[in-house]
């Protein structure tokens, strides 16, 4: 079993509290490894860390080059060992081995990569438009980093969501302290042994798990952090603006999503159909990403949901550790419960189940949480299951008579993260796509990001972009100076204007 | 919208307050990793503009986004907890191995 220490400062070290926590196997419920857990005091010698590598540390005042160097070398170390972080992934976050090993890992490194390279050649100066009034300067911006940032990161991609905060942050010459969530920190805790093996100065990264109303509270209301990036729940979004207005730290905040995925009439249903079960399963819909609420065109309806539902019904569910799964386990039983309850409100609310709706037991780990893959059809947008997000393996078909229709019921949620639409015609999928009040659009395509490109949420569904110079920019203060050109003191404005 | 609670829900309720938490408000929240869930948070946490006081829990008030009030109409649920569990949240109960959770009225 994997033991893991706290990353502060460069060491690892035990809690002060002596805490540890066994973190269970998704596909089992057996332990997939031990961490210590931080606590309040923990946090506070990490954000000491943090500051004074800011602070008094090269990092900030190394050229973005070398600091992208550093950082590429990670890279290198990372995929040399992308297997074995794929196998963490899937032990402790129930990521099947193929997705581990062909998307979540792999994909996470790329991040790294291109987040790195671009903070080499990102502009951090930049040219501001001539403006002569009241009188003539010469005038530039600087991007600064704010320096210590906090970030707090979920259990549905803890290695992807790990490595969607730091090189961001990091490039750009923050320092930071990371909180991975406790139910699934074992990446990120391996993350931190190669960071180790850099030359990245200590307190540049600190890694430290715990809870969230200690440890999380603690990093959020520190007045020594500068700034606060979190992935979660929308009232756990809501709860850190608040915790972290103490000294106004800038927050940026990817939350919930409900995605609505327009199938249009002229769709490709031999792509579209998997495409949208693809957009739905992935990773048992533990995404936030997901495409949980499929718009029908009436007419083809029937058709659609019957090969949804022979294509839902041909996964194969199991243990992730098995590379037969297309799909494996929910998180843990309280994951499965809420996941059932939806399950419940949606028969009790006139939907009909068209298949699954079950906990799997046969041919899977007893420890574990199995949900068949599952759809509704004939779904209201105003049901709840419609409305909410359910984060699990929970598909809604809802029939539309107009493409208007469509539009406008999938606009009418809470949320604005994601959406898609399906058509031959590029050019008529655009026009809708273009209308849909969400971050992320894919035409013909589900879940896909790039990042060069970027993503957040309209609604309660976040606040700022991550990825690309907008990502950068996250973690950048903006300056701007100004050199007076005028050479007398009988030129200045200001000595005419105060009679100086 | 019509919020009940267990009796071991209140009793972790209670634990949390005996714990030195003061001003304790309930939440219905939403989104991503929680689902809609139950949130228990301290100092008065004010849910915003929006919320409506739909149920309480040992005395604590519990509020729900209006969007989320309206959604139920005259729906029940009930407040409920799982014990011994690892548990990631900013929720006040999940620092002592518990996380609330949300049931179906008559549903176990």
């Amino acid at each position: 079993m994997r033991e893991f220490k706290l990353f502060i400062g460069g060491e690892f070290v035990d809690a002060a509290s002596g805490e540890t926590i066994e973190t269970p196997n998704p596909s089992t419920g057996e332990p997939a490894g031990r961490v210590a857990v931080g606590g309040a005091e923990d946090m506070q010698r990490a954000i000491t860390a943090a500051r004074k590598a800011a602070d008094e540390g090269p990092w900030p005042g190394m050229s973005p080059q070398e600091r992208s160097r550093i950082m590429l070398d990670a890279f290198a170390r990372l995929s040399e060992r992308a297997s074995e972080f794929a196998g963490i992934e899937t032990e402790d976050a129930g990521h099947t081995v193929r997705m581990s090993n062909l998307f979540t890992v792999p994909y996470a490194n790329e991040f790294w990569r291109y987040l790195a390279e671009l903070g080499a050649r990102f502009p951090y100066t930049e040219k501001v438009e001539p403006y002569g009034f009241p009188t003539e300067s010469w005038e530039w911006v600087e991007r600064e980093p704010y320096g210590v940032v906090g970030a707090i990161i979920p259990w549905n991609l803890p290695y992807m969501m790990a490595m969607w905060k730091l090189p961001p942050a990091i490039v750009t010459g923050n320092t930071i302290v990371l909180k991975p969530a406790l139910e699934t920190p074992l990446s990120a805790m391996a993350l931190a042994e190669v960071l180790a093996e850099t030359d990245l100065p200590p307190g540049v990264v600190n890694i430290v798990p715990g809870h969230g109303p200690t440890a999380g509270e603690a990093l959020v209301t520190d007045d020594r952090v500068d700034k606060v990036a979190f992935t979660g729940s929308t009232e756990v979004g809501r709860r850190i603006m608040q915790l972290a207005s103490g000294n106004l730290k800038h927050v940026s905040l990817e939350l919930g999503g409900k995605g609505p995925n327009i199938l249009l009439d002229d769709a490709d249903l031999d792509i579209a159909i998997p495409g949208s079960l693809w957009a739905t399963y992935m990773h048992q819909g533990q995404f936030c990403t997901s495409g949980t609420r499929l718009f029908a065109p009436a007419a083809l309806y029937d058709d659609v949901t019957a090969r949804l539902v022979e294509l839902a019904e041909s996964l194969h569910v199991g243990s992730a550790e098995d590379f037969a799964s297309d799909m494996g386990p929910v998180l843990n039983k309280t994951q499965f419960d809420t996941i059932d309850r939806y399950v419940q409100v949606g028969q009790d609310e006139g939907a009909k189940l068209l298949t699954g709706g079950h906990r799997i037991t046969q041919g899977v780990p007893e420890g574990g949480f199995y949900y068949e893959p599952t759809i509704f059809g004939d779904v209201d947008n105003a049901m709840v299951i419609a409305q909410e997000e359910i984060f699990g393996p929970v598909l809604s078909v809802i029939r539309y008579e107009s493409v208007e229709d469509a539009i406008r019921m999938a606009n009418d949620t809470v949320y604005g993260l994601t959406g898609g639409v399906w058509s031959r015609e590029v050019p008529r999928a655009l026009a809708i796509a273009r209308r849909l009040k969400a971050g992320s659009v894919w035409i013909n395509d589900w879940h896909l990001l790039s990042p060069a490109a970027p993503h957040g949420g309209y609604k309660q569904s976040g606040l700022g972009r991550e990825h690309g110079p907008w990502g950068l920019n996250q973690y950048l203060e903006t300056k701007y100076i100004r050199v007076a050109q005028e050479t007398t003191k009988d030129q200045r404005f200001w000595f005419q204007v105060l009679g100086l | 919208m019509r919020v009940t609670a267990t009796q071991r829900a209140e009793a972790a309720v209670r634990e949390v307050e005996a714990s030195g938490r003061t001003d304790l408000v309930m939440v219905l929240g939403t989104g991503c990793c929680d689902s809609t869930a139950p949130f228990l948070y301290d100092r008065g946490y004010y849910p915003g503009p929006d919320a409506v006081a739909v149920g309480d829990v040992a005395g604590v008030t519990v509020f729900a986004h209006g969007w989320l009030a309206r959604l139920y109409a005259d729906g029940g649920l009930v407040v409920d907890v799982d014990e011994g569990v690892v548990a990631d949240s900013f929720s006040l109960e999940t620092e002592q191995g518990r996380r609330f959770t949300l049931r179906l009225p008559g549903r176990g």
